[in-house]
């Protein structure tokens, strides 16, 4: 009986490309499109993991990269949700301030009332309760994007000739 | 298995409850429910939330984007016709990915750069698109990811010289 290669390091990879895409003003956008960056992280710790298995080896799992990935999300939000908050501490939140000047002064028309809130919420200041707040919802979503990113990953590089369970039929009516 | 209508109940309800919290943001802020705000913020890292483009409901709009709330509306329309889907065993996935986003892609691309601009329709249906394709494609690996939690992490080599 073979053990499987060792995922820490990969999963480490993964998260900290998450961290990176998320923390990092401006690139973070990349997000805003259904969390690309955080798919994109995922699908790496899956590719990384593929790699450190001889080619077609069958202990490449789908539960393997579903656990790699929800691991990258996780380390890849704390990482986002410390770095975020040392930027938005050194240098305010600089993205957020480009967002607001590039709505006001595009062509798009935004009701006023949702400019002001964007600001007001813009405006708050990052408390330990707030950082706390963030660090839960950021844990709960870049798991779960996560490991959709490492289930995409093992969908692209699971070993060929694997057959997918079909799914379950509807409920047999008597 | 015993467990599969079980992982695929789980799943369905995962994906009907991140749906039915997107719409239930602006219903909850028109009735001045405190936990509105915090479902905002809760997609805030999803989405760029800007009201111009997105659904409104009672006034208010949704949690996240027109093209986001088509993905995922996508996505749990997929995993609910599943059952009645005869499975697809291809050898590659990457054709699907392919075709599923880059419609999408090609839409954010002019759009961007003003080729065309995207409207509610262009950003629905390339949403709903690739939220579809994700629910086809995922579907079998994660039902087979969950079951497979529970199994020992170890496998048997191919061949055996020990």
């Amino acid at each position: 009986m073979n053990e499987k290669p060792d995922m820490k390091m990969p999963v480490l990879y993964g998260g900290i490309v998450i961290g990176a895409i998320s923390s990092i003003p401006f690139v973070s956008f990349v997000n805003c499109f259904c969390c690309a960056g955080i798919l994109f992280g995922g699908f790496l710790t899956a590719k990384f993991y593929h790699d450190n298995f001889p080619p077609g080896d069958p202990g490449f799992t789908s539960s393997d990269c579903l656990l790699a990935g929800f691991l990258a999300g996780v380390i890849g939000a704390v990482i986002a949700a410390t770095v975020s908050a040392v930027i938005t501490a050194m240098l305010g939140d600089v993205a957020g301030k480009f967002v607001i000047d590039f709505l006001r002064n595009s062509s798009i028309k935004i009701p006023e009332e949702a400019l002001r809130k964007i600001e007001e919420s813009l405006a708050e200041e990052l408390t330990v309760v707030k950082f706390v707040k963030n660090l839960v919802f950021s844990v709960v979503l870049f798991g779960g994007f996560g490991l959709l990113g490492g289930l995409i990953g093992y969908s692209v590089y699971k070993p060929k000739g694997l057959t997918p369970m079909p799914p379950p039929p509807p409920a047999a009516s008597v | 298995m015993q467990s599969r209508p079980l992982i695929y109940a789980g799943l369905l309800f995962a994906a009907a409850l991140w749906c039915a919290l997107i719409i239930a943001a602006p219903v909850l802020a028109a009735w001045g429910v405190p936990a509105a705000a915090d479902i905002y913020r809760f997609f805030r890292p999803v989405c760029h939330q800007d009201a111009a483009r997105s659904f409104f409901l009672t006034g208010h709009p949704f949690a996240v984007c027109i093209r986001c709330t088509a993905v995922y509306a996508g996505f749990f329309a997929a995993l609910i016709a599943a059952p009645f889907v005869p499975p697809v065993r291809p050898r590659s996935t990457l054709p699907f990915w392919l075709i599923g986003v880059s419609p999408m892609l090609i839409d954010v691309a002019a759009d961007l750069t003003g080729l065309h601009e995207a409207g509610v329709l262009t950003r629905t249906f390339t949403g709903a698109l690739f939220g579809l394709t994700a629910g086809f494609v995922l579907l079998p690996d994660a039902m087979n990811a969950i079951a497979g939690l529970f199994t020992p992490r170890i496998h048997e080599p191919r061949s055996t010289h020990e």
